[in-house]
């Protein structure tokens, strides 16, 4: 008995210091290869599928190409569009059509949309525990889009199309508040409102003036960019009617016909001005409602854009003209060239962890 | 009478299946009974490689661009099985190649290349390929080389049929039917031929989580076309031919691996040629003209269509056994309706060629050639090729060659009117080559033995690039790249007890430098253009007799890079395709072959271009029959 009670202490006490260490002492969980750095996406060129995602690793300097295929032992094989971070999951929507979900930590596929309902995704957005994807559809033989959509999946590692909502022509960006789901089209020149819950449009609203692109988040407001041949625009929405509050208009002729745009600080926001041989990062402030810089930095084929707050750097992708892979520069806010990073097919954007 | 005339004026004209010309080992004399042109004749210095009827029949059902891929060392870059194939000469462009049919250029104007997936084997009966920079000989685009399909004819052979039909894997049908007929002074043959395959080849999709096997999708093809051909000989010294081609090509394009492309393309093209040559003592009149139509719809949307009227004079003269003269004018009317432009172009050329041989062992040839298009002088182009016989003795001979050529590229009607984009103030593309070769040929009896050696070296500039612009993409004269490389070719023929051993082998390596991108900030300098393989080796076996065939066939494609900066490539692949054939008789007037092939026996998975799967082990039947 005295040897049954000697162990039961021993084993009470065992699981004592056991728990009070894991207390004390937790245990320590070490990062995965992709939780920090930077995620620099390689669009691809078309007709080739070599869209790829780069990591640079800020304090080593190091690159890794091809993470995607580096790490599933296959090509990504698609043209990536747009790149979503949403809880422990990274999208991958392919405009080639099909949508990648892998793990945030070490890129390992766990998913994916590959339905034939999927004809030219460009961006995606959680909602609950569904996945809303928005599409151009096909073109037609004007090569416009009238049969644009949105697609919706049930469930956030993928599967099939459950339904699609008709949406003004060339949907991009996605934006999720509350449960309301917001798509800026931009061929139909309007932002279109859709219940998640009900799965339908409650509203349309159309802009006074450009082509909308993405929605962000700025001091607590909500904002819409927009963009056209001589201006760029930012619409203050109303967090719950969606109406238009407010419109900076500032004039900055032939912004990157992508939309690609980077927040910075202070209410800084940096464009890329085309311009044939030369290309231009304009600086604007939300806060002044002007331009900032017209020439921050100048140099050739920039194609994407991004502002990393942790290094106060600005990250601008260079497509090499589509000859070759590109390149990243990194520069600083006074606009000197910090570092060049040889990255892959087409760099359109960023994404800082 | 007239056969003999021309056997004697063109002893250069070569007969026989699969064998290199140039002029110091062309030994053949044949009599021809329809006249073609004799394409090594003022090629002096250079290399052309011919394939004959019975080789071509083995690709019935193919295109010219599968059979090149197989059975020579040039490399195309194949979309896929029936998809768009373009080629690539000594490391130059798709566009950098000129392609004839019966002497009339069918490169599309519009494109300015053209797509050898919708050449099938079965509506001509002879390919010659001629390597190397060959402008002055045959205008705009030989800058690499150029390809002649021809069509021949015979007179005074009665009346005949056959037809060739093969079934094979993946859903592949091949019918062709020819009938001939032709007396001393007529001669006609009209050929019509349908083929068809689904290409559902299983693959291993590595688009998809899970990389699982499927079958690839949305890429059949269908295609039918009819040739006829036709001679009249008006008299002893005047001939009168005529050739039609007409071919049909539909087909579901193959999407690339991760896309769900569902296109669609549809072409049509008309080929009509019409020679009347007069033969004198020493001289050969030639008077040709031509149309070239064709049409691209893709999608049922893009509508491009275009039309070439060709007329042209020549006079190809003997002037003593040391002196031969060729001297002509080509007109070329281009008229361009493409889905956003339509324009015309007018050319006119002017050439001249001369051989010369100041004894029996040495040969010069010397070309020269001027081309103005729409009031726009293509650049001046000259080229000059050199052979002499080194050794020569009893069953040996040796031989050495050198030439040194300029080429250049009209740029295409997209290159200059394309809306938005077209640049109408673009330059030629231009060349200059240089090559030197050695040449061993052993021959006795039946017994032969033939090796060439040949290294080149060439540059090009002005080479036109589309470049983003800030809402569109526009051509550049803006790239410059340095090639050098090395073409061996091999063919012996070995007598056996049972029958006779063929031998031929081809490599080429070619290395090409780019010295200059349309990405002026990146020196690519050195690296090797995309998708063209450093390395492309080719050899068969074949043992004939008089009743069994068998061969055995293998091609090996180096390293592709799939893009300037030669970070990523493609792995090397080897193909080995086998086959047998058995000839056949049902009394005296039905006679014929059946054969079995088996392609890619090793079931290779491979991709010619990134993506792109292309078909493993497959199974392929003929039967013909000929009465």
């Amino acid at each position: 008995m005295k040897s049954i009670k000697f162990y039961q202490y021993l084993f009470v006490s065992f699981l004592l210091v056991t728990t009070l260490s894991c207390i004390s002492d937790p245990i320590e969980i070490p990062l995965g290869e992709y939780e920090g750095g930077v995620l620099i996406i390689n669009e691809g060129a078309f007709g080739a599928n070599d869209g790829e995602v780069y990591h640079y690793d800020r304090e080593g300097h190091g690159i890794t190409s091809n993470v995607f295929e580096r790490v599933n032992s296959r090509p990504f094989a698609g043209v990536i569009q747009h790149l979503a971070h949403h809880e422990s999951y990274f999208y991958l929507v392919a405009n080639t059509g099909k949508v990648e979900i892998v793990n945030d930590a070490d890129f390992v596929s766990v998913g994916a949309i590959t339905s034939d309902q999927l004809v030219i995704p460009r961006a995606i957005a959680v909602a609950g525990q569904k996945l809303f994807i928005s599409d151009y559809g096909p073109y037609d033989d004007q090569w416009n889009n009238p049969d644009s959509f949105i697609a919706v999946v049930e469930g956030k590692e993928g599967g099939g199309v459950s339904k699609t909502i008709p949406v003004p022509s060339q949907p991009e960006g996605l934006f999720v508040v509350g449960d309301r789901l917001l798509v800026a089209c931009t061929g139909g020149k309007e932002v279109v409102v859709v219940d998640t819950q009900t799965e339908e449009v409650v509203t349309n609203l159309p802009l006074p003036e450009g082509s909308p692109y993405s929605f962000f988040n700025y001091n607590g407001k909500l904002y819409l960019y927009a963009r056209s041949a001589t201006h760029v625009y930012f619409y203050q929405l109303n967090p719950s009617s969606f109406a238009i509050t407010d419109v900076i208009d500032i004039p900055v002729a032939n912004s990157i016909y992508n939309g690609n745009f980077a927040l910075g600080e202070n209410g800084n926001v940096y464009i890329i001005q085309t311009g044939g041989s030369t290309d231009k990062i304009v600086v604007v402030s939300l806060s002044t409602r002007e331009i900032l810089d017209d020439n921050l930095y100048q140099g050739s084929n920039f194609y994407g854009v991004g502002y990393d707050s942790s290094t106060k750097n600005l990250y601008i992708g260079d497509n090499a003209g589509w000859q070759s892979n590109g390149e990243v520069l990194v520069v600083n806010e006074e606009g000197s060239l910090q570092r060049t990073l040889e990255v892959g097919k087409g760099p359109s954007g960023f994404l800082f962890r | 009478m007239v056969g003999l005339i021309i056997a004697i004026l063109f002893s250069w004209f070569p007969l026989g299946a699969d064998r290199g010309v140039n002029l110091s080992d062309t030994l053949e004399l044949g009599i021809v009974d329809v006249y073609g042109d004799s394409l090594g004749k003022y090629a002096m210095g250079q290399y052309i490689l011919r394939f004959g009827k019975e080789s071509l029949e083995e690709f019935g059902g193919q295109s010219l661009g599968d059979f090149l891929q197989a059975r020579s060392g040039l490399f195309l870059r194949q979309y896929g099985p029936g998809m768009v194939a373009s080629l690539t000469m000594r490391g130059t462009s798709a566009g950098h190649n000129a392609v004839f049919w019966n002497g009339l250029p069918i490169n599309s104007p519009s494109l300015g290349q053209m797509d050898f997936s919708i050449l099938p084997v079965g509506g001509f009966d002879l390919a010659q390929v001629h390597f190397g920079g060959s402008g002055a000989l045959y205008g705009t685009d030989a800058i690499g080389g150029s390809i002649h399909l021809s069509n021949e004819l015979a007179f005074n052979q009665g009346l005949s049929f056959n037809t060739s039909n093969r079934f094979g894997s993946f859903g592949a049908f091949h019918n062709q039917v020819q009938g001939t007929y032709s007396t001393a002074g007529f001669s006609s043959k009209t050929q019509v031929y349908r083929q068809q395959a689904t290409n559902n080849f299983p693959f291993t999709n590595l688009a998809k989580i899970g990389t699982p096997e499927e079958r690839q999708d949305h890429a059949a093809v269908f295609q039918w076309g009819a040739v006829q051909d036709l001679a009249w000989n008006l008299s002893s010294q005047t001939q009168v031919s005529t050739s039609l081609w007409w071919n049909s090509n539909d087909r579901q394009i193959q999407p690339v691996m991760g896309s769900n492309n569902r296109d669609l393309q549809l072409d049509r093209n008309l080929r009509w040629v019409a020679d009347l040559h007069h033969f004198e003592n020493s001289r050969v009149w030639n008077l040709k003209t031509g149309v070239v139509w064709d049409k691209q719809l893709f999608n049922e949307q893009a509508d491009n269509r275009t039309s070439q009227f060709f007329l042209a004079g020549e006079l190809d003269w003997e002037i003593s056994k040391m002196l031969q003269s060729k001297s002509g004018v080509r007109l070329t009317d281009v008229r361009g309706n493409l889905s956003t432009f339509s324009e015309n172009d007018f050319r006119v050329e002017l050439y001249q060629s001369t051989n010369i041989r100041p004894t029996e062992k040495l040969g010069f040839s010397l070309n020269l050639r001027q081309l103005v298009y729409s009031g726009n002088f293509a650049p001046f182009t000259p080229s000059l090729g050199m052979e002499y016989t080194v050794f020569e003795h009893e069953q040996h001979k040796i031989s050495g060659s050198a030439a040194l050529s300029r080429s250049f590229k009209v740029p295409s009607l997209n290159d200059r009117f394309w809306i938005p984009g077209g640049n109408p103030a673009l330059l030629p593309e231009r060349s200059l080559s240089g090559e030197i070769g050695m040449g061993y040929l052993y021959n006795m009896k039946n017994r032969k033995f033939n090796a060439k050696v040949t290294y080149y070296r060439m540059a090009v500039d002005q080479w036109i690039v589309w470049m983003p612009q800030p809402s569109y993409w526009a051509p550049q004269n803006i790239q410059e790249v340095n090639n050098q490389g090395l073409e061996v070719f091999l063919d012996s023929d070995i007598p056996l007890s049972f029958g006779v051993l063929q031998l031929t082998a081809n490599h080429a390596w070619n290395a090409t430098q780019i010295i200059k991108t349309g990405d002026s900030s990146r020196a690519n300098n050195g690296n090797q253009l995309p998708y063209t393989p450093a390395h492309k080796s080719q050899a068969t076996a074949r043992i004939k007799n008089k009743s069994m065939g068998y061969f055995i066939n293998t091609h090996r494609v180096g390293t592709r890079y799939i893009s300037m900066d030669n970070q990523t490539s493609l792995s090397p692949y080897l193909l080995v395709d086998i086959g047998i054939d058995r000839k056949w008789s049902l009394g005296k007037n039905l006679r014929g072959s059946m054969g079995f092939q088996v392609n890619n026996i090793g079931n290779t998975e491979y991709e010619v271009l990134r993506l792109r799967p292309m078909p493993g082990r497959n199974f392929q039947f003929n039967l013909t029959i000929s009465q």
